[in-house]
């Protein structure tokens, strides 16, 4: 079987989505690095560009390259999966258009104008000053207007062509995902409804939708790439499906412990959460069976070790960091701290920029019809540095974390002066000095990624002859 | 591969069977989720002035709990403090606002607290960023009360105007070396934003923060 | 909810953690010796890794400060991880039957 596969116009699409994602995570890495750096020295920048601003970009930019390359590989997956062209893939093209420059103009705004006053208009222009959901509601709608036209393209391109347990999976997956951006569009004084609805969107969105959208990627990935059964393939995403949904829907009580919210969420944030590393167990396993089975017979060494440090970096992130602080009895000592932060980086990073890279990897050796794909020095420094990286941004800033919950919350009651206090603390410091350290590794192995994404065909190529 | 697909015998086995479950886990959930939602929404609903003159107790009080005192107790009851609605209290020199004069201020620094990104530095109920305290319960923070270091530093004497001298020039009033930066907030801005921090530190968080004031030994048993 | 003693803070994040990599190492062996890539043996290793994950549950419902019956599901709640996977390799072997081996 060639892995040369017809030009298929989508895929061409998707290639755009990737480029476009890549340069977005360039961005956001350093936005990251100037937000960290203005916790060492907060005179740096100040007044002028912002924490707020930097860290703003800093997390719009990691949504955004995410949803991205997530459109990416679902128009790359398609006709591979029905055997035929995406339905109205030059109005999904026209989409990539209005949609890049929508983003362009936010960040624009994002980097010039900052903050506006404190009017509806600033938030139908400016920023939401939502955490994540910062987009002003002007490109909310355009968001939702591409989006829809996304939608579209799947729904009708599944339709038509053939039908897999995968293309329903992500169908069924996407629709879930587009309604809930709906639920973040609105405003209201009431700042406990504000946060209860926030929730939906970004819980169900990292704990659920995307979830099951890095379970369809890992079983067209282990197909692909490993040329695993696709009947106990699409089996095993039946089931983890079950499990995800299962347990990451309501899991989602893990947030309404403290917001205003009624109390019997804590015992069914703490029942279901508990039970979301399950799935996260069951996904990692998955890999090392599959992989088992094939005895690590791979075409695609780059992907293949993206997709490994997906199973893990997916299981440790979202599974044993989310598990740490999910319980409301110590939640109520990490909430909010540096704790939530090194979860977040691990979760985001293991469960989906890892498995998104793997995913553009794939792209560039199937649309060079290159048959097997090796690792080069880069491929490896890369993967290893950025991991690295996350990884000991991760362990400084739990270290951090834990001084907070110690000294602030435990001794100080979190008060503005017991907040400092744990601020100054010798061990907490360390973590934030650190921190940035491994925030430079991780970017640094962000280069010589973009190198081996720009070079690694044409090695390929060469190697073959 | 699909070409030399079966249809198979055993339940167990059988793709249809495991697509079914999923349908099914996934919409009992979801059905689950709608259902306590909707008895959250009746709970989270902001209350009245009404509700605050007959002392109806909410989860979320009505905008006008400006014109009320706010503490923070221990309630040996619910094993944690609570926000506790006291008598009249003057807020900038008054105790009389309607509801729709609280609503406005309320609005206005909602609106304010968004498109200036409090939260991309502080968290609100816990949540955004971790580069500023947390302001759930700013207005009761004993560094804003009489005897605090805020009044006496911006040469007020109430909680209300330190607020509103501060949230103007934050970073001609720091206390760290981690300031806040000057956001061009009009007098107008900062007096929502002040009314918006007071009737957050109304809301029943289920003890969150927990402990809090307890350097004053005031919440705590 | 109970106050907490911040000395067994550490205990609650170790215990936490170790339920879940426990949990993952128990599978990942019995996967392993499922499809034979170790020996039988090592089935061994693999149900004492649970039983490390159990005694870190339990200890972490402890240090809690969870009532004495949260506890007694805790444990319940174990042995339907043990099952898991007995369950999960029933399936793929049947499904391997069907598709692999015709
Ligand atoms: C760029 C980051 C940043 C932004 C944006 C920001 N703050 Fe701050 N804020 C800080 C810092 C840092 C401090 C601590 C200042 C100090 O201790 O000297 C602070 C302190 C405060 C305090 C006193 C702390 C307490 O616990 O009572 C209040 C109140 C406050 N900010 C309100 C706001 C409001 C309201 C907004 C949005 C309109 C806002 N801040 C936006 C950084 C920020
Ligand atoms: C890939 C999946 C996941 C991602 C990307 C993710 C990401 C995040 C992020 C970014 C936050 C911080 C949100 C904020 O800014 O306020 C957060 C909070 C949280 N997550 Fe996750 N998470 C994932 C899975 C999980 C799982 C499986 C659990 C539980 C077992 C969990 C438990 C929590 C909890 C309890 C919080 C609240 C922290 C707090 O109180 O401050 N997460 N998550
Ligand atoms: C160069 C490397 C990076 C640096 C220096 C960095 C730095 C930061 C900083 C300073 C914050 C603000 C935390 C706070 O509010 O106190 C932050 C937040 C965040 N970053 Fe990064 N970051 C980096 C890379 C990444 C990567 C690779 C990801 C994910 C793939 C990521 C995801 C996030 C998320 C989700 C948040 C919000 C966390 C929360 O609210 O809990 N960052 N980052
Ligand atoms: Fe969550």
């Amino acid at each position: 079987m060639s892995i040369a596969t017809p030009k298929y116009l989508s895929q061409s699409l998707a290639m755009k989505y990737f480029f476009v994602a890549v340069v977005l995570f360039g961005a956001q890495l350093v936005m990251g690095l100037i937000a960290a750096y203005q916790f060492v020295n907060p005179e740096f920048l100040f007044n002028v560009f912002n924490f707020s601003t930097a860290r703003m970009v800093h997390i719009n930019a990691l949504v955004v390259w995410m949803l991205y390359a997530m459109i990416g590989s679902a128009y790359w997956m398609l006709p591979e999966e029905t055997g035929i062209e995406t339905v109205g893939i030059k109005l999904g093209t026209l989409g990539f258009y209005i949609l890049t420059l929508a983003v362009t103009i936010v960040v624009g705004v994002y980097i010039l104008v900052q903050v506006g006053p404190g009017t509806e208009a600033s938030i139908w222009l400016i920023n939401e000053g939502r955490e994540y959901l910062e987009a002003p509601r002007w490109a909310d709608i355009g968001i939702t207007v591409v989006v829809l036209i996304f939608v579209y393209n799947v729904f009708a391109t599944v339709m038509k062509g053939k039908r897999t347990g995968i293309t329903t999976v992500l169908m069924a997956d996407l629709i879930a995902l587009a309604g809930l951006y709906l639920a973040g569009m609105f405003y209201t004084s009431n700042i406990t409804m504000d946060q209860f609805w926030w929730w939906w969107v970004i819980h169900l969105w990292v704990e659920a939708t995307w979830e099951v959208f890095v379970g369809v990627l890992i079983a067209y990935g282990l197909i692909k790439v490993m040329h695993a059964n696709r009947q106990i393939v699409e089996m095993w995403l039946w089931i983890e499906v079950t499990m995800l949904f299962g347990s990451g829907i309501l899991g989602m009580g893990h947030h309404y412990f403290w917001i205003g919210t009624p109390e019997y969420w804590w015992e069914i944030g703490a029942l279901f959460s508990a039970l979301e590393p399950v799935p996260l167990v069951g996904m990692l396993v998955h890999v090392i069976y599959d992989m088992g089975k094939h005895n690590g017979k791979v075409n695609n060494g780059p992907a293949f070790s993206w997709f490994i440090v997906n199973a893990f970096g997916n299981f440790l992130g979202a599974g044993v960091w989310g598990f740490m602080h999910t319980l409301p009895q110590i939640n109520i000592y990490t909430h909010g701290s540096q704790f939530t932060a090194g979860h977040g980086h691990l979760a985001f990073y293991g469960a989906y920029a890892t498995i998104l890279i793997g995913m553009m990897y794939v792209a560039i050796q199937r649309r060079n019809g290159i048959e097997e794909m090796r690792s080069t020095a880069t491929s490896k420094w890369a993967v290893s540095l950025i991991t690295i990286g996350v990884l000991g941004m991760t362990v400084a800033l739990t270290l951090s974390g834990y001084v907070q919950a110690f000294v602030e919350r435990a001794e100080y009651g979190a008060t503005w002066d017991g907040y400092f206090i744990a601020q100054g603390a010798t061990w907490f410091t360390q973590g934030i000095d650190w921190r940035l350290a491994m925030g430079v590794v991780t970017f640094l192995g962000f280069l010589l990624l973009v190198k081996d994404l720009l070079t690694i065909a044409k090695r390929s190529k060469a190697l073959a002859n | 591969m699909s070409e030399d697909y079966k249809e198979p015998e055993s339940v167990w086995t059988s793709n249809r069977f495991w697509s079914r479950s999923a349908g099914w886990v996934t919409g009992f959930s979801a059905v689950l989720l709608i259902l306590l939602t909707m008895d959250t929404l009746g709970q989270i609903t902001m209350g009245s002035a009404e509700d605050l003159a007959n002392k109806v107790t909410k989860r979320v009080p009505s905008a006008s709990v400006i014109n009320y005192k706010v503490t923070y107790e221990y309630s040996a009851v619910r094993g944690h403090e609570v926000p506790v609605i006291g008598e009249k209290e003057l807020f900038f020199g008054r105790n009389d606002y309607s509801e729709a004069e609280a609503n406005a201020l309320l609005e206005k620094g909602k609106l304010t607290s968004q498109a200036k990104n409090c939260m991309n530095c502080h968290t609100l109920l816990g949540n955004g960023a971790y580069y500023a305290p947390d302001l759930t319960k700013a207005w009761l923070d004993p560094a804003w009360q009489a005897g605090g270091v805020m009044q006496g530093m911006t040469g007020t004497t109430s909680t209300d105007e330190a607020m509103l001298v501060f949230l103007q020039n934050p970073d001609k009033y720091a206390s760290h070396a981690r300031r806040m930066p000057n956001l061009g907030i009009t007098p107008e801005e900062a007096k929502g934003l002040v009314a918006f921090l007071k009737q957050m530190s109304s809301i029943d968080t289920n003890g969150f923060p927990r402990n809090f004031n307890k350097i004053q030994g005031s919440t705590q048993k | 909810m109970e106050y907490l003693d911040p000395e067994s803070f550490l205990g609650i994040f170790a215990s936490a953690a170790a339920v879940i990599m426990f949990g993952a190492i128990y599978v990942g062996i019995f996967t392993l010796v499922k499809i034979e890539k170790v020996k039988p043996l090592y089935i061994a290793l693999a149900y004492l890794a649970w039983g490390v994950q159990t005694y870190s549950m339990v200890m972490l419902g402890i240090l809690v400060k969870s009532d004495p019956f949260t506890v007694k599901i805790l444990f319940a709640a174990m042995v339907g991880y043990l099952l898991i996977p007995h369950f999960i390799y029933f399936l793929v072997h049947r499904t391997h039957e069907r598709f692999e081996h015709i």
